[in-house]
């Protein structure tokens, strides 16, 4: 006979199981982003990782490139176009960058070993809907089975301040064997740092909060009322942990590894 | 170019037969695996000399396979009549907790397109890497169920099948609303005995695609998936041990997975994807070593060989179409 109160461990178990691998594995984040902030401070120390403002760049100094599709929003409501992400490339043409030290060149690098952290600005600049010309001309072929195929460019462009993080030679930085050249138009220290807070504090609230449901199960009598509302909300503390664990998994990819998405509405 | 795969569909072998209700009368087994998951939730529900341990493992079990039928349904509905279809599917929906129809986003539309498109499979085993493969295994629903719901969910902004949503939505009031309402009126009977083994079949059911592609190459055509060849598996899963020839002939009933399996990946599949016993590889892969297996280069075994088979997308338009219709 399975009573209530081997039931009881049993599906405790299952909780505390799986809310820790889920917290293990944001503790699994936490400690590659440590990993490599620590790296851009030993890079920046080296004077590997520098920062300052774009002088020179034969048009465009960095870029990503993501390729994406639209599809004709279904629902009721305006004519919308709902973007996503196909696959993406990076390009780090090169130029001069002046920094407090003085400029400093920043080779060419193929596109395999280029990685590039636009702002959110600048990416939200290129996802907009241009006109209700583009939009028109777009809504087309969203409607269409196959969708509506587009080329996004997130251009890093002279005038901007960037990080860059390369090998140096003398005043000249370029990629390492096997590691990409980054250009950021964020400050890449202070974004790890900013991260690693957000999944620090998943991390205690999930824990915390793991706790205190099942300590409201456990109130006795058990399984009387107070210790049924801890259940509930133990049910729900598992079915909630999930997508909130892939929440922070997604907002602490790097900047280059962010989905962009889109979605377009007719004004 | 598809010659080999056409005498399999059209065939009128035994176990092709229709008849006025169903497409293919091997479909009352899984007919019969549903009935009998709901008969054992219902005594363990009402009946307390049914809550042990013979009866909660066998739900567990009768889940998985629900989740199983799910799967084989929404590729091919298994009814003559659209209505029964989309009802059958509700009542796999309770079984699962999970609306049978999110298949048709998250299996047929994006599963089987690996990241062809250069959009990411939801289920792709590299969503979990725990240096412990055991904790991959276990955690591997945690991940992947969330990418899962919020890919359906974006899909389901932007489909054209605009029935989709409406069913979508029936299947998920039937499922939560039942299971709802079992909690109201027993809670804990309801949790341990109803929502556990729910929740243990559409778990293992996203569980099958690390097991099944974990070490594969999705890039080949005939060494993207692990096969599981025993015969008594087989029988009870629906051939779903079967999983090469699912992938690329997704439009042939379950029925005939083996006899094709046999006649078409021979050669061309790596031995080593071809395992007998799921247990033992299990115990092999996840239990008894603490590492992840190493990749190696399984397509190996089909190059030099003649495909015959029609190019990817060719075959997934038609599988598409198939889901879509039924």
């Amino acid at each position: 006979m399975l009573t209530k109160e081997i039931m009881g461990l049993f599906a405790l178990g299952i909780l505390w199981l799986n809310g820790g691998l889920v917290i293990a594995a944001a503790y699994k984040q936490l400690r590659a982003l440590g990993r490599l902030r620590r790296a851009f401070v030993a890079a920046r120390e080296r004077g590997e990782l520098i920062s300052g403002r774009v002088v020179e760049a034969d048009g465009v100094f960095a870029r990503r490139h993501v390729s994406q599709t639209g599809r004709a929003v279904t629902t009721k409501g305006p004519s919308r176009i709902l973007f996503t992400d196909g696959p993406q490339a990076f390009e780090v043409r090169g130029g001069i960058v002046e920094t407090a030290d003085g400029p400093i060149t920043v080779a060419p690098a193929p596109i395999a070993a280029s990685e590039v952290w636009p702002d959110p600005a600048r990416s939200g600049e290129a996802l907009g809907c241009p006109s209700e010309d583009a939009f028109d001309e777009a809504w087309t072929d969203a409607s269409k089975f196959k969708g509506h195929a587009r080329e996004i460019e997130i251009p890093v462009r002279e005038g901007d301040s960037v990080w860059v993080h390369g090998r140096r030679e003398g005043d000249t930085l370029s990629p390492w064997e096997g590691r990409p050249l980054l250009v950021s138009m964020v400050d890449p220290t202070a974004w790890c740092a900013g991260r690693a807070r957000v999944v620090s504090l998943f991390i205690v609230g999930a824990a915390l909060s793991l706790a205190a449901v099942t300590a409201l199960t456990l109130v006795p009598p058990h399984f009387g009322l107070v210790s049924t509302i801890g259940g509930g909300l133990c049910l729900a503390w598992f079915l909630a942990i999930q997508p909130l664990g892939t929440a922070v998994r997604d907002a602490v990819k790097t900047p280059a590894r962010q989905t962009l998405g889109a979605e377009w509405q007719r004004e | 170019m598809a010659s080999q795969a056409q005498p399999a569909r059209g065939r009128a072998t035994r176990r092709g037969r229709g008849d006025r209700l169903l497409h293919n009368v091997a479909d009352y087994r899984q007919i019969g695996i549903v009935a009998t998951y709901w008969a054992v939730l219902a005594a363990m529900y009402f009946v307390p000399a049914c809550r042990n341990v013979f009866f909660f493992l066998f739900a567990c079990w009768l889940s998985f396979l629900n989740a199983v039928v799910i799967h084989n349904h929404l590729h091919k509905g298994i009814f003559k009549s659209k209505r029964l279809n989309r009802l059958f599917r509700g009542v796999l929906s309770f079984g699962a907790l999970y609306p049978a129809s999110a298949n048709i986003a998250s299996h047929n539309l994006v599963h089987h397109h690996f990241d062809d498109d250069g959009q990411p499979d939801w289920a792709a085993p590299d969503n979990v890497d725990f240096r412990w493969h055991l904790l991959n295994l276990i955690h591997f629903p945690n991940v992947v169920g969330p990418n899962t719901f919020n890919g359906v969910s974006r899909w389901a902004r932007t489909t054209r099948q605009r029935d989709f949503r409406r069913q979508y939505g029936l299947e998920q009031a039937f499922a939560f609303g039942l299971t709802g309402v079992l909690l109201v009126f027993d809670f804990w009977t309801a949790l341990f005995f109803v929502v556990l083994p729910q929740l243990w079949g559409a778990r293992g059911i996203l569980r099958i695609n690390l097991i099944q592609h974990d070490g594969c190459d999705v890039r080949s055509e005939w060494n993207h998936s692990r096969n599981f060849v025993g015969r008594a598996f087989n029988w009870v899963m629906c051939n779903n041990g079967y999983h090469t020839i699912h992938h690329n002939r997704a439009g042939l009933h379950w029925s005939v997975l083996d006899e094709v399996h046999a006649r078409e990946c021979g050669p061309r599949t790596d031995p080593s994807l071809n395992e007998p016993s799921m247990v033992l590889y299990l115990l092999k892969n996840f239990f008894l070593r603490f590492s992840r297996p190493e990749d190696r280069d399984v397509a190996e075994a089909e190059r030099g060989q003649s495909s015959e088979l029609e190019a990817r997308e060719v075959r997934r338009a038609e599988a598409e179409a198939e889901a879509l219709a039924s």
